[in-house]
């Protein structure tokens, strides 16, 4: 390792100032601050001194806390793509579940692809024009972006969204950390009003079809239907359906996005970030009790329609909510700062989710929306706490 | 001279004088093209109609003597017109639709075959719907679902033809076309515009009689006949429907005209 | 005859430099609602242009006589009754057209480009330099709406003009790979390539004056 490190430092001496490849600096910058813990510390002031934690090793803590939604997520997909073709007819064996395995394996692995290499490029484009770092914020948004999108978004949909959501969402307002609004669910909401028929209904989030020539012969059995157990509620007449139980819904082996399915996976991501100190306990219980408390407001005194009479403990499993309430609500740069802003916030969210869910027979699920709505209130939410604790501090003096 | 342009008769003079100007110049205006437009008007609700029975508006050269070639009679159900053509030596009958889109009324012609049940063509028509949007439910590829739907399911009951969003179901026995993307609220009032209409033409949908009523409890269409709940026309004396005079109670002998027993109540 | 400096930077400026959408920021509304076709924008670009220029010329015309204390009503009533008249003529003549624009027609009234112009420059300048102001803020409104409606009918619709020029057997309908872009038809996104075209607007000019 040391022989490495002397090498890559002396390699580094190239990018500084009057070296050959000057312009290219914080490329190189990029790579190093990635590989290795950067050597300096903040001056010392008083009796203090910080690291240079280096926000890097935060989005690195984030990033494995999704790990486990993504294998689960490629499991799910080929395990969707076995039941709709009818091979798990004679039950589950150990070479259908790596086939499962590696047939998500192969398909996500594409989305992954595309996300990375178009964000990454207009980020380091955009860092060389403004001659500064390249920002490390879309290691988590890169990895967030295929999770959320069904699995047979076309690729090129998918590569238009994030540049669109990395060009208009991020680099606009200043980059890294200036972002009012969580990129990757930008990039959902694009995919969501530009090419509605692509993001919701029955055949898009199930692969009947091949992957890379794998099953290329197959097609989905009768009576299959792709659709999720929110779209069903969306749709049906039925106002007392109950599509699935709940353990199925947490277990997470039904139809939806590619990571946002499992209950488990998720929780082993919320447990590390709590652990690790990344991410908002208050963001998450805020969310998920006023979501629970508004669901059980519909359930009395809603309207006579599926989704109203859902159970709240059901709402709380469907669709993206604990997903985007682990991870994506909770994002520091978009969510709100103040601690008591951060129960608003959640509590915001929580409320506005059920009710486009229940109200709005467009939006089946509505958590991008309502957490895109608290990212717009959280400077608000922040600025009014600021002042309430200033007021109360000055009738105090 | 030099006016004081500030001084409060000068104003008002001022006010005067501009109001009259501009209001004849307005009311010229509109005397003078009002022939025109209603000469266009007029065309193209003919035009809305011959696109309504499938006719090639584009290459043709006089619509309004193709229109004229074409329509036969018009029949009122109730307030409503029926009108009836003759298209390749079929009956054609054009109902017209009218209702509430997004941004302001929708409208339209559907024309039925004689079976009164399949329709044949339909066209629709919009004041301020999105364009791209709501406003493509005048286009082709809208349209077209529509052509060789039913209104009625396989009972002959009356059930208009949902429009709903691509993936939802419509209740047993009722037909569909799909809404168009992005266009939710429009897509809602085609739907619900057509079942409205559909039930003010019930009378004259269901065949109960030539002529038929606008609404039951309302009006009777010939002599001696009564409407029914459903709108259609009964023959012969009807007490259920008249209001007689002997306590409240119909008399077993009461003929009906406009609804009111034409003959007191005699004791049986 | 040769136009005076004056005269002529009241056509050009607003062709560019003190464009009115761009610069000025006025009538952003109607060059988000007209624009989802390049018909529609054509027409509201010509129908604004030719009403902004004729109500300049008649207020300019009638700038010594009106009283200063009424003079936005007088000027909304002449602005009123010269739509009013455009909007019958387009009834009478072009019929399918006036359906099309039917409530935009009449919202030219409100676009704060005209009452815009009229207060600052009609009242207090000569007819013939009204006229080219006029003309110019028309036509600088109008490019920009053209601009923007080329964009968002192509990428949402796939035509031009009601001509379809992506080919039909792209789509994904008809077995190939492409949809069109629906954000294209909404206002959110027309915003957006307004504030993408004063970015690019802003980095030309800039450049040149520096």
């Amino acid at each position: 390792m040391e022989k490495f490190y002397n090498l890559w430092k002396k390699f580094g001496k190239n990018f500084e100032e009057g070296g050959k490849w000057q312009k290219l600096s914080s490329c190189y910058d990029a790579f190093d601050t990635f590989l290795f813990t950067p050597q300096t510390t903040a001056k010392r002031v008083g009796a203090q001194i910080h690291d240079g934690g280096d926000s890097k090793r935060t989005m690195i803590l984030v990033v494995l806390a999704l790990v486990p939604c993504a294998l689960f997520g490629m499991f799910n997909v080929g395990y969707q793509h076995l039941l709709a073709t009818g091979q798990l007819v004679g039950g589950m064996t150990a070479a259908l579940w790596w086939k499962a395995f590696g047939f998500g394996l192969l398909a996500v692995l594409p989305y992954y692809i595309v996300s990375y290499l178009v964000g990454l490029g207009i980020e380091f484009v955009v860092a060389q024009i403004k001659k500064e770092e390249v920002a490390e914020g879309f290691l988590v948004t890169g990895f967030i972006i295929p999770l959320i999108v069904p699995i047979n978004t076309p690729l090129w949909m998918v590569a238009i969204a994030t540049a669109f959501a990395v060009i208009f969402a991020k680099e606009v307002f200043g980059g890294t950390g200036y972002n009012i609004f969580n990129v990757a669910l930008i990039a959902r909401a694009f995919l969501f009003f530009a090419y509605p028929t692509h993001m919701t209904g029955d055949n898009v989030f199930v692969r009947t079809g091949s992957t890379w020539g794998w099953d290329s012969d197959l097609t989905a059995v009768d009576g299959f239907s792709g659709a999720t157990p929110l779209g069903q509620l969306a749709t049906t007449a039925d106002a007392n359906l109950m599509p699935t139980d709940f353990w199925t819904m947490f277990n997470g082996l039904i139809p939806g996005s590619i990571g946002e399915t499992c209950g488990w996976a998720i929780l082993l991501g919320a447990c590390l970030l709590l652990c690790t100190g990344v991410a908002s306990w208050k963001t998450m219980v805020a969310i998920l009790g006023t979501a629970s408390l508004t669901a059980w407001l519909f359930n009395a005194c809603g309207p006579e329609t599926a989704v109203a009479n859902y159970p709240w403990y059901m709402h709380l499993v469907s669709g993206g909510l604990l997903f985007g309430a682990v991870f994506m609500a909770t994002d520091p740069v978009t969510s709100a700062r103040t601690e008591c802003g951060k129960w608003i916030y959640g509590a915001l969210i929580g409320f506005m989710v059920i009710v486009i869910r229940v109200l709005n027979p467009g939006y089946p699920e509505g958590m991008m929306l309502a957490i895109l709505l608290g990212n717009t209130f959280a400077p608000l939410i922040d600025w009014c706490v600021v002042r309430v604790n200033i007021n109360k501090r000055m009738k105090r003096a | 001279m030099k006016m004081n342009t500030d001084s409060n008769v000068y104003t008002i003079v001022y006010s005067i004088v501009l109001v009259v100007i501009v209001a004849v110049l307005l009311a010229v205006v509109n005397q003078g093209l009002k022939a025109r437009q209603e000469a266009n008007k007029l065309l193209d609700t003919q035009k809305q109609m011959l696109v309504a029975l499938n006719q090639d508006i584009d290459n043709c050269d006089d619509p309004a003597a193709l229109y004229d070639s074409l329509v036969k009679d018009t029949v009122m159900c109730g307030e409503s017109p029926v009108i009836v053509f003759e298209v390749d030596g079929q009956t054609k009958y054009m109902l017209r639709l009218h209702g509430q889109g997004l941004w302001g009324g929708i409208g339209g012609y559907m024309a039925l075959n004689d079976d009164r049940n399949t329709v044949f063509g339909i066209n629709f028509n919009h004041e301020s719907e999105t364009p791209g949007l709501g406003g493509e439910i005048v286009t082709e590829k809208f349209r077209s679902q529509f052509f060789n739907k039913h209104i009625k399911d396989a009972q002959g009951n009356l059930r208009s033809i949902a429009v709903l969003k691509e993936g939802k179901q419509a209740p047993e026995g009722q037909e569909q076309v799909d809404a168009w993307a992005g266009a939710t609220i429009t897509s809602t009032g085609v739907s619900d515009m057509l079942a409205a209409n559909m039930e003010e033409y019930r009378a004259f949908l269901m065949e109960k009689t030539e002529q038929c009523c606008a609404q039951a409890d309302k009006k009777c269409c010939t002599d001696q006949a009564c409407c029914t709940a459903d709108g259609g026309c009964k023959d012969g004396p009807c007490c259920d429907q008249c209001s007689c005079a002997k306590d409240g109670q119909c008399c077993a002998n009461c003929s009906c005209q406009d609804c009111q027993c034409q003959t007191k109540c005699k004791e049986d | 005859m040769a136009l005076s400096k004056k005269t002529k930077e009241a056509f050009l400026g607003p062709l560019n430099i003190n464009n009115p959408v761009l610069v000025q920021i006025l009538g952003i509304c109607s060059a988000l609602a007209v624009t989802v076709q390049l018909k529609p924008a054509l027409v509201m670009g010509i129908s604004v242009t030719i009403i902004v220029a004729l109500s300049n010329v008649v207020i300019s015309l009638m700038r010594k006589s009106i009283p200063m204390r009424i003079r936005i009503i007088v000027q909304l009533v002449v602005v009123a009754a010269l739509v009013t008249i455009v909007s019958e003529i387009l009834k009478a003549f072009a019929y399918d057209v006036a359906m099309q624009l039917s409530v935009y027609i009449g919202l030219i009234i409100t676009n704060c480009i005209l009452m815009g112009r009229l207060e600052a420059f009609a009242m207090t300048n000569n007819p013939l330099d009204s006229l080219m102001d006029g003309l110019g803020n028309g036509f600088g409104y109008a490019w920009i709406l053209v601009v923007v409606a080329f964009v968002r009918e192509l990428l949402g619709s796939g035509k031009l003009l009601g001509y379809q020029i992506i080919p039909d057997s792209w789509y994904v309908a008809n077995g190939g790979f492409y949809e069109n872009c629906g954000m294209m038809l909404m206002p959110a996104m027309a915003l957006i390539l307004v504030g993408c075209i004063i970015w690019a607007h802003r980095s030309i000019n800039d450049k040149e004056t520096k």
